[in-house]
């Protein structure tokens, strides 16, 4: 599960130092909660969900902060770990910056659904939002994805 | 102070995925197809029969042994006599390497057995045994935590009256 | 699978009707070597999640979190531990609620430990093989 949410937390905040943060605040605030367990329908959800308002809670932070040092926070510049090195491949850089670009909403449906294998119940339940929502979002993070990397390869075809 | 470590014990499954206390060891997460298939027999312990061995006597169980199922959590094992050797290709493809390690590999004129671990920090979750010859194909995983070295040394405490009935035992399961 | 019914379920993928298991029948397919040319970049599309997936926080992290819920002496009382136990207990068994539960073989507990016993006793054998293949 630990996992699972930090692959959230690091869709959202790309960077892997506030993504652990995030995580560990939240399992430490599980436990001290532990007590009400038993009342939860679904730990994994009510973590992911925990997950996600921490992220954007520190996203809107780091939004007024650039705001007043002059847009010093540069929010495209990932934390180059380990797994991101590894990635060479054109594509993936592309993929990659296509799904940074997304909308907040597309982004997390996406990661819910393509790398975690989420439901449409179950995303809808994380993020707090209507089936519909989910499927909208899916739908338009979809299609750009596909567009963005299809414009390249073929823009890639045309330079030879 | 063991309930503590139950605790902790529970919390650090928790953190690290948790699952397996369902149907997530490596059986059900690459196999799980076959499970329900006649080719293949089965046998299944489930964490909440493990809690009932509480109540089991276990007067005629040597310590050692009775230390290491203290601490499973499940145990799963399938068979088949069909196409043993399709099938152990199919089960090393099908095992995500980025999860488990390999532990030990054994190869002789008539055995073949690999065996496998998840480990996290330190801690090993899961021990899956896959095995081959020309009679059959098994996979066995235990859950839980998992000690390698009192694991390996069960077998050499063990006199040569407990071979026999294993040699025994296994030929009835086939 | 064939080609056509792969070109079905993409279809299917992109208007967002699949269900998670045709999902990961595509991922499977895209996993293959035949893949023809023109749907090469959609491979891409599907290895970048399957990467994703594997991406892990850093190994501190757990301890951090252990460290922090490690119980403190004052905190000790059979009492609480015992409730905190039970507590978990519940949590667990209602996460865990939707996950199909694995069919036990045995009814009776005295048969099944015998049946954990005898496996202990096969898989250490053959790990005792492994480790000292001259005895």
């Amino acid at each position: 599960m630990k996992d699972k949410l930090y692959r959230l937390a690091l869709r959202l905040l790309l960077n892997g130092h506030d993504a652990e943060d995030v995580v560990q605040e939240v399992m430490i605030r599980l436990w001290s909660r532990r007590e009400e367990w038993g009342q939860w329908q679904s730990l994994e959800a009510y973590c992911m969900t925990a997950v996600k308002n921490s992220c954007l809670d520190r996203l809107r932070k780091r939004q007024l902060r650039s705001v007043g040092e002059d847009g010093a926070w540069d929010v495209n510049s990932h934390d180059k770990d380990p797994h991101e090195k590894m990635i060479a491949k054109e594509t993936y850089m592309q993929i990659r910056k296509c799904m940074d670009e997304l909308p907040q909403h597309q982004q997390m449906v996406i990661q819910l659904r393509e790398v975690e294998g989420f439901s449409y119940n179950e995303i809808a339940e994380v993020l707090g939002i209507s089936l519909d929502q989910v499927k909208v979002n899916l739908f338009r993070a979809r299609n750009a994805i596909k567009k963005s990397i299809t414009q390249t390869e073929s823009s890639w075809k045309e330079d030879r | 102070m063991m309930m503590y470590k139950k605790l902790l014990v529970v919390l650090g499954l928790l953190l690290v995925g948790a699952v397996s206390y369902a149907q997530d060891d490596a059986i059900g997460k690459f196999f799980g197809k076959y499970v329900e298939d006649s080719r293949f027999s089965v046998v299944s312990v489930s964490p909440k029969m493990f809690r009932l061995f509480s109540k089991v006597n276990w007067d005629t169980i040597p310590a050692d042994l009775r230390q290491t199922v203290s601490k499973l959590q499940s145990l799963r094992i399938i068979s088949t006599e069909t196409t043993p050797y399709v099938f152990y290709k199919e089960a090393l493809a099908k095992i995500d390497m980025r999860e488990y390690e390999e532990l030990i590999t054994v190869r002789d004129k008539n055995d073949n057995i690999r065996f496998v671990v998840k480990e996290s920090g330190g801690i090993i979750h899961e021990l899956l045994m896959i095995a081959v010859d020309k009679d059959g194909f098994t996979m066995m995983s235990f859950v839980g935590d998992i000690d390698l070295d009192k694991l390996a040394r069960l077998s050499a405490s063990m006199d040569i009256k407990g071979l026999e009935d294993l040699k025994n035992a296994k030929r009835k399961n086939k | 699978m064939e080609r056509g019914q792969i070109a079905q379920l993409l279809e299917k993928y992109w208007q967002v009707e699949t269900t998670v298991e045709e999902e990961k029948m595509l991922e499977e397919y895209f996993r293959g070597t035949d893949v023809p040319l023109e749907w090469e970049s959609y491979r891409d599309i599907f290895s970048f999640y399957e990467r994703e997936r594997g991406v892990k926080p850093g190994e501190g992290l757990e301890e951090r979190i252990m460290e922090v819920v490690r119980p403190r002496p004052r905190l000790r009382g059979a009492w609480w531990s015992a409730a905190a136990v039970i507590v978990l207990g519940l949590g667990l068994s209602l996460y865990q609620r939707d996950k199909p539960a694995m069919k036990d073989t045995y009814d009776d507990p005295q048969q099944a430990l015998a049946a954990v016993q005898k496996a202990l006793l096969i898989a250490s054998r053959n790990m005792h093989k492994g480790l000292h293949p001259l005895k």
